[in-house]
């Protein structure tokens, strides 16, 4: 994993980020609105008292667990542009499970939800991988359209069986009590769910840096046909790779099922997935400065929603500022190795 | 029933071109080694820009224009930071996607906001050719359509006149297969990448105006669902060659009606599945292509004169 931190890279970063939201402020005052007041809404809504903080770190676990299912494949150089439909199955798994399994003591029901979420998930990635694995299609392009059919199966189970009628937006009925993930800071949304994302996240950061496995994920990514002479299997480490991103996609809608929403919500995933490729690329997928990157993309998806919930700016800023943001970033990186 | 299988298969060419103009624009990028996957986002944003200005000046004109000025502006952002800055293809048509995305929704909900109604356009009417659009059945289908039609399928038989039977076509297949050969033989290979670079997303971004011009009349967030990466598809089908690229475009659109029709049909079949088709159809071309997959050579790869050989 190549060294970001260095003081003149910083500081290529820290002028990308000062255009992006000058850019942003530009915006706001094109359109008639006040850029001061946009700013502040911006980054001081998210911590504005407990409850707000409660939102603010359950997104981050979800923003964080998808940013990692795209950047477990990144190191093989595999795009894992999926990580919403295996997010949505991840979903489907811990809803079904924990309305069908919630008579189960809590310890059976909500292990089995989580697991559900995974098995889902990986299922959702591993469709794609076969077929990297079998026919080498690209990964970008089978994962998306997975993404779509996605879509119509969480609509097709949110208006089922399942449905709670009582809901004006397609929704499942909640899961039962039994399988929720407890909140651990008492009258906000802040889960356990947060703990097993560190965990996992540290967990990961091990895999990838210091084990064969993430050694070899590395070199098959960086140069696959030296690592094939070296006798690395690169046919099979990408498929892999992409199948493990499933997993942990799956956890993260699992995780923001039960441990959140407690049902199955149609839209659920809002801007996930682009978000979160944004932040891993930020960081060229390193688990640990994820952590980093996480914490800025949840700042800025959370001060657009509350941009649109108070001055009525079009949440879709947030996309708007981060890929102007990562371009940047593309242009700074360029200059600071150049120099 | 003779009128039913009429408008059907008038529909089958109205939802063609979409798929057709992407397709091509994406060829034509690859054809000088540059893959863009950024199509969909591009066709969103022009799709919402194109119908804005259309539906605020009443000028189809100045819709096209913006949606082709718009593509082509994101066409050459891609390729000055892919092929200048030397980044990973996937990685800016990506960020160039998320980044349209997000432009072309706030567009459309900064100037025409959260409405119940969303405005309508009239979409563009056909021009009967005389004559031949008195024929039964093909004479609507072909010959009595909007003007876009005509020019799909007339700039898909140019690209293969310029790509297989011009001088000018075989340094532009040059370009994508070597770019050092091309070099050496006096082609300017960095105006070559940028040219067609922009030309293949301007492409996609009047794909994106017809959608809401021609074709729906109205913008929806969910308007571009999925075709452009469907094109991704069709272009592979189609080897990058523009006449197999006509073929895989009908294909899609023939699934796109299709789906149309088992829905009036009120087949016994959740509506869901049905719309699941198109990318389960998709899928299989994916498997089908794969067997006797061709890339342009240098597709992908940044060209540096000064490296040495490798």
């Amino acid at each position: 994993m190549k060294t970001v931190l260095n003081v003149r890279v910083l500081l290529y970063y820290a002028f990308a980020l000062l255009v992006a939201f000058g850019f942003m402020g530009t915006l706001l005052l094109a359109l008639g609105y006040s850029p001061i007041n946009g700013y502040a809404t911006f980054f001081k809504t998210p911590f504005m008292n407990l409850r707000a903080i409660g939102l603010f770190l359950v997104k981050f676990t979800s923003l964080y667990l998808m940013g990692l299912a795209f950047a477990v494949p990144l190191q093989a150089r595999k795009f894992n542009v999926g990580n919403e439909g295996q997010f949505l199955l991840g979903a489907i798994g811990a809803a079904v499970a924990g309305i069908y399994f919630g008579g189960l003591p809590s310890f059976v029901a909500l292990p089995l939800g989580l697991i559900m979420a995974c098995l889902l998930g990986m299922l959702w990635a591993a469709m794609p991988a076969f077929m990297l694995f079998l026919f080498n299609v690209n990964e970008i392009v089978s994962t998306i359209l997975f993404n779509f059919i996605s879509f119509y199966l969480v609509d097709y189970i949110a208006l089922g069986s399942l449905r709670d009628v009582f809901a004006g937006h397609p929704m499942t009925i909640p899961v039962s009590n039994n399988a929720r993930i407890p909140t651990i800071v008492p009258q906000t949304n802040i889960n356990a769910g947060l703990v097993i994302a560190i965990i996992v996240g540290v967990g990961m950061y091990i895999v990838v840096s210091r084990t064969t496995y993430g050694y070899e994920l590395r070199a098959a990514g960086s140069n696959p046909i030296a690592s094939e002479k070296h006798g690395i299997n690169v046919k099979l480490l990408a498929p892999l790779s992409l199948i493990m991103g499933g997993a942990l996609a799956g956890l993260a809608g699992g995780i923001e099922v039960l441990g959140y929403h407690y049902r199955l919500i149609e839209g659920m995933h809002g801007f996930y997935s682009p978000l979160s490729i944004i932040l891993t690329l930020m960081v060229k997928g390193n688990p640990l400065l994820l952590f980093l990157s996480t914490f800025f993309v949840t700042l800025v998806d959370v001060g657009s929603n509350a941009l649109q919930r108070t001055m009525g700016v079009p949440v879709e800023i947030s996309l708007i500022l981060l890929g102007l943001l990562m371009l940047l970033i593309m242009i700074a990186e360029y200059l600071s190795e150049r120099r | 029933m003779a009128s039913a299988i009429e408008s059907l298969l008038f529909y089958l060419m109205v939802a063609f071109v979409p798929y057709a103009l992407a397709s091509y624009g994406i060829m034509i990028s690859g054809r000088v080694g540059l893959f863009n996957v950024s199509g969909e986002g591009v066709m969103l944003l022009t799709a919402s820009a194109a119908f804005l200005t259309t539906y605020k000046t009443s000028s189809y004109m100045l819709g096209f224009m913006v949606g082709v000025g718009l593509g082509a502006l994101l066409g050459a952002i891609f390729t000055f930071v892919s092929d200048k800055l030397k980044i990973n293809q996937f990685i800016v048509g990506l960020t160039l996607f998320i980044f349209a995305t997000g432009l072309g929704g706030f567009l459309y909900k900064v100037i025409v906001g959260v409405v119940l109604v969303p405005p309508r356009v009239q979409v563009l009417s056909p021009i009967k050719i005389p004559v031949l659009s008195d024929i039964p059945i093909i004479g609507p289908m072909l010959f009595s359509q909007n003007i876009l039609v005509y020019i799909t399928i007339i700039l898909g038989l140019l690209f293969h006149y310029i790509l297989f039977k011009t001088h000018f076509g075989l340094k532009l297949r040059a370009v994508g297969d070597s770019p050092r050969v091309a070099d050496v033989l006096g082609v300017n290979v960095g105006l070559m990448r940028y040219t067609f670079g922009i030309i293949g997303s301007a492409l996609m971004g009047l794909a994106g105006a017809y959608l809401p011009l021609c074709f729906t009349g109205t913008f929806t967030e969910t308007i571009v669902s999925g075709r452009g990466w469907i094109a991704i598809a069709i272009t592979l089908f189609g080897r990058w060659n523009p006449v197999p690229i006509i073929f895989g475009s009908l294909v899609f659109s023939g699934v796109e009606v299709l789906v149309y029709w088992l829905q009036a049909q009120r087949v016994a079949v959740p509506y869901q599945f049905l719309l699941m088709l198109p990318f389960i159809v998709t899928l299989l071309i994916l498997i089908y292509t794969s067997r006797r997959l061709e890339m342009p050579l240098s597709i992908g790869k940044h060209y540096d004169r000064e490296a040495i050989e490798e």
